[in-house]
């Protein structure tokens, strides 16, 4: 068995306060992932899950108060936490690469097309400029930009949105990443780009062989985009498996919550099922399971400590009702 | 186009804007106003509204969708055509006489983010459009109105002396619903309400949306792209494409048996969570401009099924079924085919 390519173990982010006397509380509370090689991982949950706060942690791309509390990060068999700022800059863009949410703020509207894709390429390449621009109009051409040469001349305002996010993913793959992060690669854009963009990092991903890990709150993309998903509630992953198994067979409450409020699962007109409340903030989170004020199946030993992931491969929840000995006749989900 | 009696009445609308990029040319030619410069935002766009229904707008970005919204709400004037409320013209009323109007119809904008004054707290975001439309209102009285309709969309009255910056991006919506319903219109327009939020919320907004309606007997007109959402709640759909309506029907002709190839194009696109997409349904390339220099169909580049008279003839909407309008010079004879292929155009 090869090891993976990145492996994510018991992570706990936090932030720093403003106020000496103010206790910093954990964002991350103990992630554990790993992804392989050419493998597509969609990281689903709400806002304010940790989700973007544990893509910019494994490249360390996040605020200045934020720290890495414990854990590891493992990636290529190197200690990212370990590494100086300098080392970090090495393998940020050139081993993996970032795509951002909103193409409209991610490139800078006052350089060209051509000046950005060369600076991403000159920085981490030494190569000439006109060997470089060859890279980048390849690039280009490889994420289905219509008239690259005349593309490169532009600025970001003259382009479509669904071709800014096309330019942002070619810049992720101008320096060819082992490995794409992209947070909400298609959430600025329309149902019909929505489809393109993803069919694209799809199939880029499968001919150069680059994993994908994917941050989404759209499970129906979800459905079809993805290899495996990790969904992820208040700072922990509460489900992982493979995609067609998790969806077909959720096993945590919140998961099934999440599949039942998508309004194709239930009869037009009917009222749709939600998942009553909302998350927790980090200031509420106490020793016990962070779902039990909302799940409707939450008993006793839900509020007396918090369930932990079984640490097997494959599908697997982080819930009491799931782990043998406790499950309540009629009360598994 | 319906028996109920209509509500709102749209009838050839136009509307477009200085084209941007030839807008710094304004020195070379300062009187130019010909159309060649002009965006064609809509583009003779006939709909009705029947009382008490949804309708549901769909389409991509760049479509003209916001520019309806702003058009029917008066907050922009129509070149040509006009609108009218329960049988009066309301496109190019002045301020004063416009007020009527602007009492019965109120609009949920897009991001719940922007849509409240973070300078004002929940409660008084909710008493000013109240005292504005009714200055005489003793002030008490409006408060306790805030109050209870705060409590009706669901909110903690608790929360009411927050700022928008204290609430969640559902609690923010719900804000924004209950400042719709202040003033207690008969007719909503929502920008794309659910666009900026979670799974989760969506469902509750969409329950809340849903509720009120029953409660109060609300007309909306939604504007949209997330069709799973639009199955959900609409009554009829109407597809816009290019600034006019290419296809309009009853929610299950819509969804079961779509007519219209972009239609066909944006069922075809939209994620299912259980059944396997179709990746040979789907249109390339952009929204193009309108810049009308060119004749004919609207989609005719992006259209695979486009043939030589959709190159030089501008469809005209047909009803083929009862209710069921599509302008495509195809459309009776797609019937029978509810899966066409769209093959993606050839890239250069």
């Amino acid at each position: 068995m090869t090891s993976p390519l990145l492996k994510v173990t018991d992570l706990h982010v936090n932030f720093i306060s403003r106020w000496p006397n103010e206790p910093s509380v954990d964002v991350l509370r103990g992630v554990c992932f790993e992804l392989n090689r050419g493998e597509r991982v969609a990281l689903v949950g709400e806002s304010g899950a940790g989700k973007s706060l544990l893509a910019t942690s494994i490249i360390q791309l996040f605020d200045s108060s934020a720290r890495i509390r414990q854990g590891e990060v493992v990636f290529e068999g190197q200690q990212l936490t370990q590494l100086n700022p300098k080392q970090l800059r090495k393998i940020r863009g050139r081993r993996i690469g970032m795509v951002f949410q909103d193409p409209m703020t991610n490139l800078n509207p006052s350089l060209t097309l051509e000046q950005q894709l060369l600076e991403c390429i000159l920085s981490h390449r030494r190569i000439s400029r006109a060997e470089a621009r060859l890279v980048a109009l390849h690039k280009l051409r490889q994420v289905h930009i219509p008239a690259p040469e005349a593309r490169l001349q532009q600025y970001p305002h003259q382009l479509s949105a669904g071709q800014r996010q096309r330019a942002t993913i070619a810049m992720a793959l101008a320096l060819e990443p082992t490995l794409i992060i992209a947070d909400e690669p298609t959430s600025a854009l329309d149902v019909t780009m929505q489809a393109e963009v993803m069919s694209l990092l799809t199939h880029l991903c499968h001919s150069n062989g680059v994993a994908l890990l994917w941050i989404t709150h759209d499970l129906s993309l979800v459905a079809h985009a993805s290899d495996r998903c990790l969904i992820m509630y208040a700072g922990q992953i509460v489900e992982q498996g493979p995609t067609t198994a998790l969806i077909n067979d959720a096993q945590h409450p919140y998961t099934q919550g999440l599949i039942k409020a998508l309004p194709q699962m239930s009869k037009p007109g009917q009222s749709l099922f939600q998942i009553p409340g909302q998350m927790p903030v980090v200031e509420e989170l106490g020793h016990h399971c962070a779902f039990a004020k909302r799940c409707e199946f939450a008993h006793e030993v839900c509020w007396q400590e918090a369930p932990s992931m079984p640490q097997d491969s494959g599908h697997q929840a982080s819930c009491h009702l799931l782990t043998a000995s406790q499950t309540l006749a009629g009360a598994k989900p | 186009m319906s028996s109920t009696p209509a509500l709102l009445e749209i009838s050839n609308l136009h509307k477009s804007y200085q084209a941007p990029n030839q807008a710094h040319h304004w020195w070379r030619n300062p009187l130019s106003t010909s159309d060649a410069n002009r965006i064609q935002a809509i583009n003779g766009l006939n709909l009705s509204i029947s009382i008490g229904e949804t309708l549901c707008v769909v389409g991509e970005s760049g479509c003209g969708k916001s520019t309806l919204a702003s058009l029917v709400m008066g907050l922009e004037q129509p070149d040509q055509g006009h609108i009218s409320y329960q049988g009066k013209t309301i496109s190019g009323l002045k301020h004063k006489h416009r007020q009527e109007y602007r009492q019965r119809m109120q609009m949920v904008f897009q991001d719940p983010y922007t849509a409240l004054n973070p300078r004002l707290t929940v409660l008084h975001a909710l008493v000013e459009p109240l005292l504005y439309h009714q200055p005489q209102l003793n002030r008490q009285n409006a408060i306790d109105q805030a109050m209870a309709q705060l409590l009706e969309v669901g909110i903690d009255p608790a929360l009411a002396q927050r700022f928008p910056h204290q609430l969640s991006g559902g609690q923010r919506q719900r804000v924004n619903i209950a400042r719709a319903l202040m003033v207690q219109p008969e007719f909503i327009v929502a920008d794309e309400p659910l666009s900026a939020l979670d799974v989760s919320i969506q469902a509750q907004i969409l329950n809340l949306l849903a509720e009120l309606q029953q409660q109060q007997q609300l007309t909306y007109l939604i504007f949209s792209h997330n069709l799973a959402a639009v199955e959900h709640m609409a009554d009829r759909v109407a597809v816009m494409y290019e600034g006019q309506i290419c296809e309009i029907a009853s929610r299950e002709q819509i969804f079961n048996q779509p007519q219209h190839p972009y239609t066909q194009a944006l069922l075809a696109a939209s994620p299912q969570i259980y059944t396997a997409p179709n990746n040979r349904q789907k249109l390339v390339g952009d929204v193009p401009n309108r810049i009308p220099t060119q004749q004919g169909c609207s989609l005719q580049d992006r259209c695979p099924k486009a043939f030589e008279t959709c190159r030089h003839q501008t469809p005209k909407a047909k009803e083929i079924k009862p209710k069921h309008w599509v302008a495509c010079h195809l459309a009776p004879n797609l019937i029978t085919q509810t899966q066409v292929i769209l093959e993606p155009r050839k890239l250069p």
